[in-house]
């Protein structure tokens, strides 16, 4: 079963039907009546790893679990030589927005990862050997340098009422709540009131550290901030998407619709908040075809008919 | 001692910097299941107040994967070394006392540079030399026997614990320590990286190197990842035993 729609029938027992274990947010993965032998040569670390944290054995009773944020789909635009849209700045690996689409299957991470190195690598060398001089005409790493170092000089004087790490705690309760496995419109539209109101309490900051040596506060701030942006574009994306496709899901719209949203959502950074644009898919290789796994229509398994 | 299972008392010892005296503080904060130090650390941040109620910076540590595959969060826990990620709350004695490891320089409270032991893997050439301007076609085949040897100390996350507790290792030169000697064992066990074993036994056969081991044991008693490292210590012990034998004769 793909981890997307294992999930959405982990939060159906969890949250619709109320079954959740102790009534926590937690189900049952029994491996109890697999061969100890088998589990350990398969999956022997995840089971080492869940006992040092749980306390229990897992080849002797269920496990008790319940899907985590694990990777990003979607990430910094690139080219086929893996080069973002900031001439000489090349990304690669989970940061790019490259091969998954609406749906990272398992193990692909790796795949991806090896082969735009593989691309990125020798594309970074042959970019640099042919520039004469800076992209920009020179100044370029002056002006950077200018731009963080007023913004740390802002972020060392902060000085209000909040806690950086309360926020970020906030920011993730509601991105978890409303923007991962089961997306609804109005709660998706309140998110963002929500992070923009995360913005302005930003700036009410105060900071508890102000040393300078090894100010983990001062970056964490800093890093903040963009977490803040890319929160908006994530839910501003998915808000204007009205269809399911891979892991992004509205009940209110289970199909696919690949005549309005076959195409890439790209949110380009402005003052006023992110601008969307859409670039098409290639799909000149592999028509697209509907997604079956053949779990049978009712189950907790069946989040909706999908073709 | 606070009742452990409404408070949690954490005893942190704090450094300014490099150079700076160390102190301690005392941090309280409401007992949750789950709880492993890491977590609670999280926890002191968005809070940072002493048990007497002094507003201070928040301590600093280093962690980054929370799952045991990083090895940033070694420190000492109630004086033992081991990672805070796993270590849970509620199976350790309250107050819980955490301390940077003694083997490595303080950067800053719970923080210390273990950049020895990087020094350490480039020093056993703790790598298989690829330079990628050709291709070599498809690798040698592995038994998987072996294979399931190799991963065993491929598991190395360079915590550092091993050195910490090795009374042979000392804030300066000593015993390299043996998470580079398992890990020359791991490169001169593949069949390509076997190329270049008498490099790495070079390197054990010198100062620092695999003379230094006192078969003290403790480095396999601590390590969070089981990794056979008396077991490798042996090893590579009979490799340089032999590497001697055959320069003596043949050389």
């Amino acid at each position: 079963v793909p981890r997307d729609i294992a999930t959405r029938a982990i939060f159906k027992v969890v949250y619709e039907l109320g079954l959740g274990v102790e009534g926590q947010p937690m189900v049952y993965l029994d491996v109890s009546h697999l061969d100890p032998v088998l589990l350990e040569r398969r999956v022997g670390g995840v089971l080492e790893i869940y006992e040092k944290f749980v306390g229990d054995d897992p080849t002797r009773v269920p496990m008790k679990i319940f899907p985590g944020m694990h990777y990003s789909m979607g990430g910094l635009w690139v080219d086929y030589q893996h080069m973002t849209n900031v001439p000489g700045m090349f990304a690669a690996g989970e940061v790019d927005y490259q091969y998954h689409g609406a749906n990272r299957l398992g193990a692909n991470s790796l795949l991806s990862c090896l082969y735009s190195g593989l691309v990125a690598g020798p594309a970074m060398v042959r970019w640099a050997k042919s520039q004469t001089s800076s992209p920009d005409g020179g100044g370029l790493a002056e002006r950077e340098a200018k731009r963080q170092s007023d913004a740390y000089a802002k972020i060392m004087r902060l000085d209000g009422p909040e806690n950086a790490y309360a926020l970020a705690r906030e920011m993730g309760e509601w991105m978890t709540a409303n923007v991962t496995v089961i997306r609804h419109n109005a709660k998706l539209a309140e998110t963002d009131d929500k992070l923009r109101e995360l913005k302005d309490r930003w700036g009410r900051i105060g900071l508890s550290d102000r040393g300078q040596w090894v100010n983990h506060e001062v970056s964490f701030v800093k890093q903040l901030w963009n977490m803040l942006e890319l929160a908006r574009v994530i839910t501003l994306g998915a808000l204007r998407r009205d269809e399911s496709r891979g892991a992004h899901y509205k009940p209110d719209f289970p199909e696919r619709d690949d005549t309005s949203w076959l195409r890439t959502t790209k949110a380009r950074w402005t003052s006023d908040g992110p601008e969307f644009t859409y670039e098409p898919v290639d799909v000149s290789l592999v028509p697209p075809r509907a997604r079956k796994y053949d779990v049978k229509a009712g189950s907790a398994g069946a989040p909706g008919a999908r073709t | 001692m606070s009742d452990a299972r409404s408070n949690i008392e954490l005893r942190i010892k704090r450094q300014d910097g490099p150079d700076a005296a160390p102190y301690w503080q005392t941090f309280h904060l409401p007992w949750r299941p789950q709880h492993n130090v890491v977590s609670a650390l999280m926890e002191i941040r968005l809070h940072p107040v002493t048990a007497d109620g002094t507003h201070v910076s928040p301590p600093a540590w280093d962690a980054s994967c929370l799952e045991e595959v990083c090895g940033s969060c070694a420190m000492l826990i109630n004086g033992r070394a081991r990672m805070a990620c796993t270590a849970l709350v509620d199976k350790l004695e309250q107050p819980i006392r955490l301390e940077p490891m003694s083997k490595f320089p303080v950067v800053r409270d719970l923080m210390v540079d273990r950049s020895r032991m990087f020094e350490a893997l480039k020093r056993v050439k703790g790598w298989i030399p690829i330079d990628g301007t050709y291709d070599l076609g498809p690798g040698p085949r592995i038994a998987p026997d072996e294979q399931q040897f190799m991963y065993r100390l491929d598991q190395c996350i360079t915590c550092g614990c091993c050195l910490e507790v090795c009374p042979q290792v000392s804030r300066r030169d000593g015993f390299i320590g043996a998470a580079a000697v398992a890990q020359a064992l791991l490169f001169n066990s593949h069949p390509t990286g076997r190329m270049n074993a008498d490099e790495r036994l070079e390197t054990l056969m010198g100062p620092g190197g695999i003379a230094e081991c006192g078969n003290a044991q403790n480095c396999v008693e601590v390590c969070p990842k089981d990794i056979p490292l008396t077991h490798a210590i042996g090893e590579i012990g009979r490799q340089t035993t032999r590497k001697w034998l055959r320069d003596l004769f043949f050389r």
